[in-house]
């Protein structure tokens, strides 16, 4: 939101989430094992580092695309900041929020579990890891589906709160 | 005519646009001045890119006039724009409804942004949208609605509020005529009824006939270049000749039609 109201923050902001995302996840990996102790934090600081930047850009990108027309609508009215913000800054990012957690969703279970694997002591990482070291094709599947349902349960939620949210859009009778 | 205070006022009120590709600038409205009294129907007529729509957002306190003086009840629309807050409606061209929002919804946007109690707040646009012919849509969402109806949504939400002054930039321009016709008549008894102010902004001399007691002609860049009244009274044949005279005041209009989309 401050990015997108202000020129400023933008300036100042845009360019580090950029640099964050040429990081590669691995890296922020090392960096979390050599910075903190704590094995959840270390997880959670990983998760955050790597899906923030993708995640900051496809909600400005929402903030960017709101109808001047609607903005104007609203303005007509002389709403407070919070008014404004509630009644049509936030269901016009909706749509852009939604996206961008099914979108990160993937990459973030993806490097949960590498960090997992290096820098854990428990997890689906750390579970794929023990597999391996015992030859456990079996174990290292049943984990992995594991967490292929864990995404796919999250997915479906996403998308049942998605059609919930954003039901008032027309459908066509027509299939593509 | 306007023996009070006039409701809106515009002194030698210019504005200038820089061009998007930064080369020089585009003069929207130059020096207009002219006042509306409370309760009048104004009806501005002007070619496309004329700077009626300028003059509209200036009024609506949306930008901030380049120089000159616009005073609506008094304040400056665009520095006091807390003050206005109630007081004025508007009805755009298109009918800018909040897809996520329901009929009902859309119209109580006005009445929430005012802090009025929910019931009040339901039960008022009930009965705007009932006015103007939509009762049991209350919960059907915009792309249910046909064109007519959803600029009927937008038409309660502005009187919804119930503002002393209407703005609207040709509301039925995308309408077919029967429809427009209809809402216009509709319009017009809203109006006299709840003795609101009104600017109408239209490029259709039938319309501003139809529904100004005065019309305004504008030239490029905005400025009055014919002004007349109307009322119950005027006969057929004035009707007639004051049709003649808009048409060949426009069609003097040499300004070249290179204005920013909005102008």
């Amino acid at each position: 939101m401050i990015i997108g109201q202000s020129k400023t923050a933008e300036n100042f902001i845009a360019p580090v989430l950029t640099f964050f995302q040429g990081i590669p996840a691995l890296s922020w990996v090392v960096f979390a094992i050599i910075w903190f102790h704590g094995i959840e934090f270390r997880v959670l600081f990983i998760m955050v580092m790597t899906t923030l930047p993708a995640f900051t850009f496809q909600i400005l990108d929402a903030f960017r695309s709101m109808s001047k027309d609607l903005f104007e609508m609203t303005m007509a009215f002389r709403p407070s900041r919070w008014t404004l913000f509630r009644f049509l800054i936030v269901p016009t990012i909706v749509p852009g929020i939604l996206t961008a957690w099914k979108v990160n969703l993937g990459n973030a279970a993806r490097v949960v579990v590498v960090a997992e694997l290096v820098g854990a002591t428990g997890g689906v990482g750390y579970q794929l890891l023990r597999q391996q070291q015992l030859f456990d094709m079996a174990g290292a599947m049943a984990w992995t589906l594991q967490l292929v349902l864990f995404v796919l349960i999250v997915q479906q939620t996403i998308t049942a709160i998605e059609n919930w949210a954003l039901r008032y859009r027309a459908v066509s009778e027509r299939a593509m | 005519m306007p023996t009070v205070q006039p409701v809106i006022r515009f002194q030698d009120v210019s504005k200038v646009f820089g061009r998007p590709d930064g080369r020089g600038a585009f003069t929207a409205v130059d020096k207009l001045s002219f006042e509306i009294g409370k309760g009048e129907i104004v009806a501005v007529l002007g070619k496309t890119g004329c700077g009626k729509s300028t003059m509209f957002n200036i009024v609506a306190g949306l930008i901030e006039p380049t120089s000159g003086e616009a005073k609506v009840i008094g304040h400056d629309p665009f520095r006091d724009f807390a003050f206005f807050r109630g007081k004025i409606g508007i009805v755009f061209q298109n009918d800018r409804l909040m897809p996520w929002r329901t009929a009902l919804d859309n119209v109580r946007l006005g009445l929430q942004i005012l802090d009025t109690d929910t019931k009040p707040a339901e039960e008022t646009a009930r009965r705007w949208l009932a006015r103007l012919g939509l009762a049991g849509h209350e919960n059907d969402y915009p792309h249910a609605l046909s064109g007519g109806m959803r600029q009927r949504v937008s038409i309660a939400r502005a009187f919804a509020v119930d503002p002393e002054i209407l703005l609207c930039d040709e509301p039925f321009s995308s309408l077919d005529e029967m429809t427009a016709r209809d809402l216009r008549g509709e319009f017009v008894r809203l109006v006299r009824q709840n003795d609101k102010t009104a600017i109408f902004i239209t490029h259709q001399i039938n319309e501003a006939m139809e529904i100004g007691d005065r019309i305004l002609v504008f030239h490029r860049p905005a400025r009055i270049a014919y002004e007349t009244r109307l009322d119950a009274t005027t006969g057929d044949a004035e009707r007639r000749k004051v049709h003649d005279d808009i048409m060949r005041v426009l069609s003097l209009d040499s300004g070249t039609d290179h204005a920013p989309k909005g102008a």
